[in-house]
């Protein structure tokens, strides 16, 4: 691959998107759920791409693959029941819709401080989230940095790629708020589904077809096609510890949780779901192949996560579907730094700002939400540069540590004796102990820290909700009052049809 | 949660505990494309499937 046409892929992939971020802002309008959730007005399939975009993120092609070329199978279970975590929506979806209208809530951590009656409590869940995802945000920047060093052999300086990756999100995030974001997700869900189906069409092609791919697989690795797989990697406590916290992730992280309170109608909500449900499986499917190939033309890489930028630079596929796979990759992580910097925004105007001066006019909360997303850049910009390990185990330790939101979320729509004080306690609680944990005892007693995280949080939860007093009024609102607005719509739905 | 809710609710849980359970405890000595690797697509079609069954009456009058 040379230089000059990674320069110009990127160059030109970098141009066309942002002229759609910024041609989609025509027509919008000045309010905070305007900026922050395209006025709710956002349709199904854009939903459903945008959604994709945001979940997946470089892990895909190059930490999925790394985990398959190790283990084998496992790693395709894993990423399916994450994706089965989605009938999490089918039940919540329709409640954070009809309470976000209600009550206009731009964010889910804003949910949980009205259910709850405490606006400590968003602003301790929004600071939580910080916590988490701004080094989140940073290991996916170092991870554009890396691989577009590795593939140009240090043509584009490591340096250079996390500043590409890092304004682009930024001019991205600020051009048209949730607008530009969306849309921008929706091309490069697109882009990210064509390079990858084509990487492996082209490497399963140069391997003499699926057949034989499939019987070469089995007879020289048989371990990697069942459990616990290579090496034993997949033993059932990294599975569960695996796929536990992201069982939860469409609740847990809220730059996916907010997506529930964009779609225009029920309708497009559900054309959200099922659309990235298949997006998803096909996805997954083609990211493990992709790994499995790698199993196949490499025996013995140090870093399984060097299976991908190996394979792309071994010529298995021509060089302009290696440049698009690289496109892809690219598109995967900015499409979740940038949605990610969104939504982090809003919970700080919101939650934070709005939180200690809840009289403040929506101009000025909209305008710190807008400050917010140079420094939260900047912030994440800075620690990639800084590439300290205290960040990558932040960020491992994401997925777990944002578990300790769910039994709160859980109990907003589904148990009355819920309090604020019993959130609060879970949140500092738990989240405490799963980086305690994560930094001390990666894993303690067999288990990984989401599993305890998540162990941690409902005890906590409960104990101490049964032992405050519950906000009767909010309990009824966002329970009866809800199951009737959902009924309601049943019956309408019934007559429709 | 309603009724209808907590039938779907089992019948999808129970999916999600066969998804640990069946490759843990009955492929683990199917070293083939058809062990874990094609229950676990096949459970994540069934998923799908439920869920558009589920989520079948999501309609709105308001105009998409």
């Amino acid at each position: 691959m040379q230089p000059w046409q990674v320069y110009l892929a990127v160059g030109l992939y970098l141009t066309v998107t942002t002229l759609l971020a910024l041609a989609v802002r025509r027509g919008m309008g000045h309010g905070v759920e305007d900026y922050f959730l395209a006025n709710r007005r956002l349709g199904g399939v854009i939903s459903a791409l945008s959604y994709s975009a945001t979940t997946y993120s470089a892990f895909m092609m190059v930490g999925l693959a790394g985990l398959t070329y190790k283990g084998g199978v496992g790693a395709l279970g894993f990423e399916l029941i994450y994706l089965s975590g989605l009938m999490l929506v089918a039940f919540f979806g329709p409640r954070f819709w009809l309470a976000g209208r209600k009550f206009h809530i731009v964010s889910p951590t804003e949910l949980l401080a009205i259910r709850y009656d405490s606006r400590t409590l968003g602003a301790l869940a929004a600071l939580a989230a910080m916590v988490f995802l701004i080094p989140y945000s940073s290991v996916q920047l170092l991870g554009i940095a890396y691989l577009l060093e590795e593939l140009t052999q240090g043509a584009i300086p490591f340096v250079a790629g996390l500043t590409i990756a890092a304004v682009v999100s930024l001019v991205w995030a600020l051009a048209g708020g949730l607008r530009s974001v969306a849309w921008t997700d929706a091309f490069q869900a697109l882009l990210m589904m064509v390079a990858a189906l084509l990487a492996v069409g082209y490497a399963l092609a140069s391997l003499g077809g699926p057949a034989l791919f499939v019987e070469r697989l089995a007879r020289q690795w048989p371990e990697w096609l069942s459990v616990p797989g290579g090496e034993g990697y997949f033993q059932f406590s990294t599975f569960l510890g695996l796929s536990l916290p992201w069982f939860f992730f469409s609740l847990s992280n809220p730059q996916v949780a907010q997506r529930m309170f964009t779609p225009r109608s029920l309708k497009s909500l559900r054309r959200m779901l099922l659309g990235f449900l298949c997006f998803g499986l096909v996805y997954t499917l083609v990211s493990v192949t992709w790994g499995f190939v790698a199993r196949l033309e490499f025996t013995d890489l140090a870093n399984p996560d060097l299976a991908t930028p190996t394979l792309l630079k071994s010529g298995i596929v021509p060089p302009f579907v290696a440049l698009l796979a690289m496109l892809g990759i690219m598109a995967a992580a900015i499409s979740t730094i940038d949605s990610i910097l969104l939504t982090l925004a809003s919970m700080l105007a919101r939650d934070v700002y709005r939180g200690l001066r809840p009289k403040a006019p929506e101009e000025a909360e909209l305008q710190v939400g807008k400050w917010v997303i140079p420094v939260l850049t900047l912030m994440a910009f800075l620690f990639a540069r800084m590439k300290l390990n205290l960040i990558a185990l932040l960020s491992v330790a994401s997925s777990a540590g944002l578990l300790v939101l769910v039994p709160p979320t859980i109990g907003a729509f589904f148990w009355r004796r819920g309090t604020a004080a019993g959130a609060n306690a879970a949140i500092i609680i738990a989240g405490l102990t799963v980086v305690w944990l994560q930094f001390r005892h990666p894993v303690w007693l067999g288990q990984w820290p989401g599993v305890w995280g998540l162990i941690i949080s409902t005890l906590v939860f409960l104990a101490v909700s049964l032992v405050t007093r519950a906000p009767e009024e909010r309990a009824r609102q966002f329970i009866d009052e809800l199951n009737d607005s959902l009924r309601e719509h049943r019956r309408a739905a019934a007559c429709l049809r | 949660m309603e009724k209808g809710e907590k039938l779907w609710a089992a019948v999808l849980g129970t999916l999600v505990i066969s998804a640990y359970a069946v490759p843990y405890l009955f492929l683990r000595h199917v070293h083939a494309w058809y062990g874990a690797g094609l229950f676990w697509t096949l459970f994540a079609l069934a998923v799908i499937l439920l869920l558009a069954l589920f989520t079948s009456s999501w309609q709105d009058k308001e105009e998409e």
